[in-house]
């Protein structure tokens, strides 16, 4: 997992820290644990519904799926995946999916090392 | 107080859930607007209610708009969580009938003050209703008494709806919460007693 992490690193660094989201959460680790714990299990499926609403080449259906995993992303970071599915959702609102594939292969990229933390967080003593 | 979340966000839902509880209050969820609606269709409704702008089925303006249109949830305290903070959104927000509005992400303190206040005026509602039902009580036993009554100019009695004459205490009584304690006006010792009594000891 390490060197995945690592091969992922030089491409992407997740804004994700463990200390920052247990500030945001008033140091309630276990509560931060069952959070991305969720997020883990709901991600791909989030993920998903973007990237079926990229094939279908329906703007509204981006927009809205971008929007649903930006929501769920930005209980975690601002910036990263969260940006990134936000400029997902706003081509999909001006009906211009030209560089969404491009977009969608950062996400893709962003959410795999945002997971690859999160699991290391929650899977942590 | 129980408080509705409607949010399709099942992290930031448990998130709320767990928050929410641990400051006191009973929370009821949904994931979409159409079961948002459902749960706040039940007897009674919660009393205030956190919603998402974005969900599937039914959004939360709109939501809000069903809320403020129907009787008997029209007193509902709303608050509308999104990240669409832009100040056009945040007045149609405020427009479909949300009591407040909290731009995501929040601070989860300031969403407890916010809910605290949304709580204080449920309660101040709730308070202020009970008194207004209790007033309508009352008048309701006021009116018993209103409007023209027939009383014989010389005994005094009142005619009643069904047309017998009933001593005015009898007829005060059964239309008021009027009691009445029999004793007698130095008017009346004068007149009758003390009139009575000499012919009374003989």
């Amino acid at each position: 997992m390490s060197e995945t992490r690592s091969a992922l690193a030089e491409e992407t660094v997740t804004p994700w820290t463990p200390e920052r989201m247990l500030i945001r959460l008033g140091g309630d680790e276990a509560l931060a644990k069952q959070l991305a714990a969720l997020f883990i299990e709901e991600c791909p499926q989030m993920l998903g519904r973007v990237r079926e609403s990229l094939q279908q080449t329906d703007a509204d259906v981006v927009r809205r799926a971008a929007h649903a995993l930006k929501g769920s992303v930005a209980n975690f970071v601002e910036g990263g995946a969260a940006a990134t599915a936000l400029e997902l959702e706003t081509r999909g609102r001006e009906n211009n999916l030209t560089d969404a594939p491009h977009l969608l292969a950062r996400l893709e990229r962003e959410i795999a090392a945002l997971l690859i933390d999160l699991r290391r967080f929650a899977e942590g003593a | 107080m129980q408080i509705l979340i409607a949010d399709d966000d099942s992290v930031l839902r448990h998130a709320l859930r767990v928050h929410l509880e641990r400051w006191g209050y009973e929370v009821v969820e949904s994931p979409d607007g159409a079961s948002a609606w459902h749960a706040l269709r039940t007897t009674p409704p919660p009393p205030l209610a956190i919603m998402d702008w974005n969900m599937p089925g039914v959004d939360g303006p709109a939501l809000c708009q069903e809320v403020r249109e129907t009787p008997g949830l029209s007193g509902m305290y709303v608050i509308l969580l999104t990240s669409n903070s832009s100040k056009k959104d945040v007045i149609t927000g405020l427009e479909s009938g949300a009591d407040d509005y909290i731009v995501k992400p929040f601070d989860w303190d300031e969403l407890r003050a916010r809910v605290r206040i949304g709580s204080r005026i449920v309660s101040l509602q709730q308070v202020l209703g009970a008194r207004v039902d209790q007033l309508q009580e009352a008048l309701s036993s006021v009116r018993k008494l209103s409007g023209l009554l027939p009383i014989c100019a010389y005994c005094k009695r009142i005619r009643d709806d069904r047309d017998y004459w009933r001593q005015i205490e009898h007829f005060v009584s059964e239309h008021s919460d009027v009691r009445f304690s029999h004793g007698i006006c130095p008017e009346c010792i004068e007149a009758y007693v003390n009139k009575e009594l000499p012919s009374a000891r003989t």
